[in-house]
């Protein structure tokens, strides 16, 4: 047996383990023949002389792991063709483990406990509804996993609220959560960004709310402007003090706004509501005429004090 | 042409049998007599000398369970070489069980190692319920096994506390086989009348162990709907 950097008792062996250069013409020792690579007749040998050897050149870089004693049953260990004709070409990579199961998934652990929502990635997180008993509501379906005792319920929006939903397209489907416990929520692997308001206000789609504590306000509030297909825009103003978390689809971008911040109308999915909006559009009677026009019609322009943001997503919905 | 701005996503040389290539690609460093069992169709790319042989009767006979008439999911890749697999980019998770046993949604499973023990299970009680049915690879042994997951997953540790952990089951990836798993309907008779809370049905899971979940309730199987 050669003896491989690694004693072949170890059980594991990371795959950044050092193992002895490439193009090492024939590893000393080692009595096993090598069924791998010998030119059989019939076909071509993969890796033969004239053809591109797989991997790269000898010297490239491919680790030429000695076999960790991994596979005992195995006869022919990887890696070590002593005997092999051509030695370095061989596409030898190591067969041995990597991390284990609980080395892999360590990163994707839950992330701890303490305060009310937490981001455990960027597109999922968790609420306690135990730290201070309040429920929260939710978009139908968004919870992916929950311990504790949880109970979710049908959350109507009251006959007005149904009423003003569909007028203006700014309805939510919402469940309510109570209980005691830890509920998940996430959505189409969208990003998630909980934002917490301490007696401010926030504007966002109604599209882009997964949940919300039940101690906020919300309201439908309008975008006056000329220019816009239906004749409004309308957007749920969020207030008081509790967490809305919003999603977006792919990262967002957060402008401040200063005096020339302009926005899509469909891609952004929320700014803070002491920014004033004003639709801009670029009014031309042929825009619609000609092939070519930007597409861009309306545009919505904020304008506020410092400290005033807005969020938008790379994806027009 | 210059190729600067690409030239960074150039493959690594393989280090060890399954790498990921960004977060959505697995690399499969294949050796011959080291045969991959892979999600048919999701070979993206492959250098050296691959074969494919679907619907093998290794398969066939291990997931007659899973089949619905078109064919075993799974595809048995053999030969010399590196084999790229994704799903759609999906993440891809790369385990190496050292004698340890995964139970494996069947959409999430990307490959496993030929030489692992695995058997398909149809979750009882959830296959009436979740459209399609759920099935349940589980998989003990030592090899590696690719999962997908839609966007990063979380592991969550059941043994904490006395009460259950509620998965959603189209949320749900992976976990371990030695938990206790049932099913659980909080399907109430106001969801008939359209008052429901859009949570029908969970798994409810106890014991020691943990529980993998994708951020995403999209469990429609791309590589299997595309045919």
């Amino acid at each position: 047996m050669a003896a491989p950097l690694v004693p072949p008792g170890t059980p594991m062996t990371p795959p950044a383990a050092p193992v002895p250069p490439p193009s090492a013409p024939g590893i000393p020792g080692g009595g096993h023949p090598a069924p791998y690579g010998h030119p059989a007749p019939g076909h071509a040998p993969y890796g033969a002389p004239g053809q591109a050897p797989y991997g790269g050149a000898p010297g490239h870089g491919v680790p030429q792991g000695p076999p960790p004693g991994q596979f005992p049953p195995q006869a022919a260990p990887y890696g070590q063709a002593p005997g092999m004709p051509h030695p370095g070409q061989a596409p030898v990579v190591p067969q041995d483990g990597g991390p284990g199961l609980g080395v892999v998934l360590e990163k994707y652990k839950e992330a701890p406990t303490g305060q009310r929502w937490t981001l455990q990635n960027s597109k999922l997180v968790r609420v306690d509804l135990g730290i201070d008993g309040q429920p929260v509501l939710a978009r139908q379906g968004s919870m992916v996993l929950y311990q504790g005792k949880v109970d979710f319920n049908y959350k109507g929006a009251g006959l007005r609220g149904r009423l003003v939903g569909n007028a203006t397209g700014q309805e939510m489907q919402l469940m309510r959560c109570t209980g005691q416990g830890q509920v998940f929520f996430a959505e189409d692997s969208t990003h998630i960004h909980p934002v917490e308001l301490q007696g401010d206000a926030l504007c966002v789609s109604a599209d882009s709310v997964l949940a919300f504590d039940e101690s906020l306000q919300h309201e439908v509030r309008r975008v006056e402007g000329h220019g816009i297909p239906g004749g409004a825009l309308f957007t749920l103003q969020f207030q008081g003090t509790g967490t809305v978390v919003i999603k977006t689809h792919g990262t967002p971008v957060v402008l401040p706004v200063t005096p020339t911040t302009f926005a899509d109308a469909n891609a952004v999915v929320a700014w803070s509501a002491a920014a004033q909006v004003i639709v801009s559009s670029q009014v031309s009677m042929r825009r619609h005429a000609y092939p070519g026009h930007s597409g861009e019609s309306v545009n919505l322009q904020f304008r506020g004090a410092p400290g005033n943001f807005i969020v938008v997503q790379p994806y027009e919905v | 042409m210059t190729q600067q701005q690409l030239s960074g996503y150039a493959p690594t040389p393989p280090a060890a049998r399954m790498e990921n290539h960004g977060s959505a690609m697995v690399k499969i460093a294949m050796q011959s007599g080291h045969d991959i069992f892979a999600r048919t169709g999701s070979m993206i790319a492959y250098e050296g000398f691959i074969q494919y042989e679907p619907n093998p009767p290794a398969v066939r006979q291990m997931a007659s369970q899973w089949i619905t008439g078109e064919g075993a999911p799974l595809m048995k890749c053999s030969g010399d070489g590196v084999l790229y697999l994704a799903d759609y980019g999906a993440d891809v998770v790369c385990i190496h069980l050292d004698g340890e046993a995964l139970s494996v949604s069947g959409t999430n499973l990307l490959a496993l190692d030929a030489q692992l023990q695995w058997g398909v299970q149809r979750v009882k009680g959830m296959a009436k319920f979740a459209g399609q049915g759920l099935f349940n690879v589980g998989i003990s042994g030592t090899g590696w096994v690719a999962l997908t997951s839609r966007g990063t997953p979380i592991v969550v540790d059941c043994g904490r506390g006395e009460d259950e952990t509620y998965v959603d089951p189209d949320a749900l990836v992976a976990w371990s086989t030695n938990l206790k798993m049932k099913g659980r309907r909080s399907f109430k008779a106001s969801s008939m009348i359209g008052r429901g809370s859009g949570e029908a049905y969970q798994l409810g899971f106890s014991g020691q162990g943990f529980v993998v979940v994708q951020p995403s309730e999209d469990s429609t199987d791309r590589l299997r709907a595309r045919g």
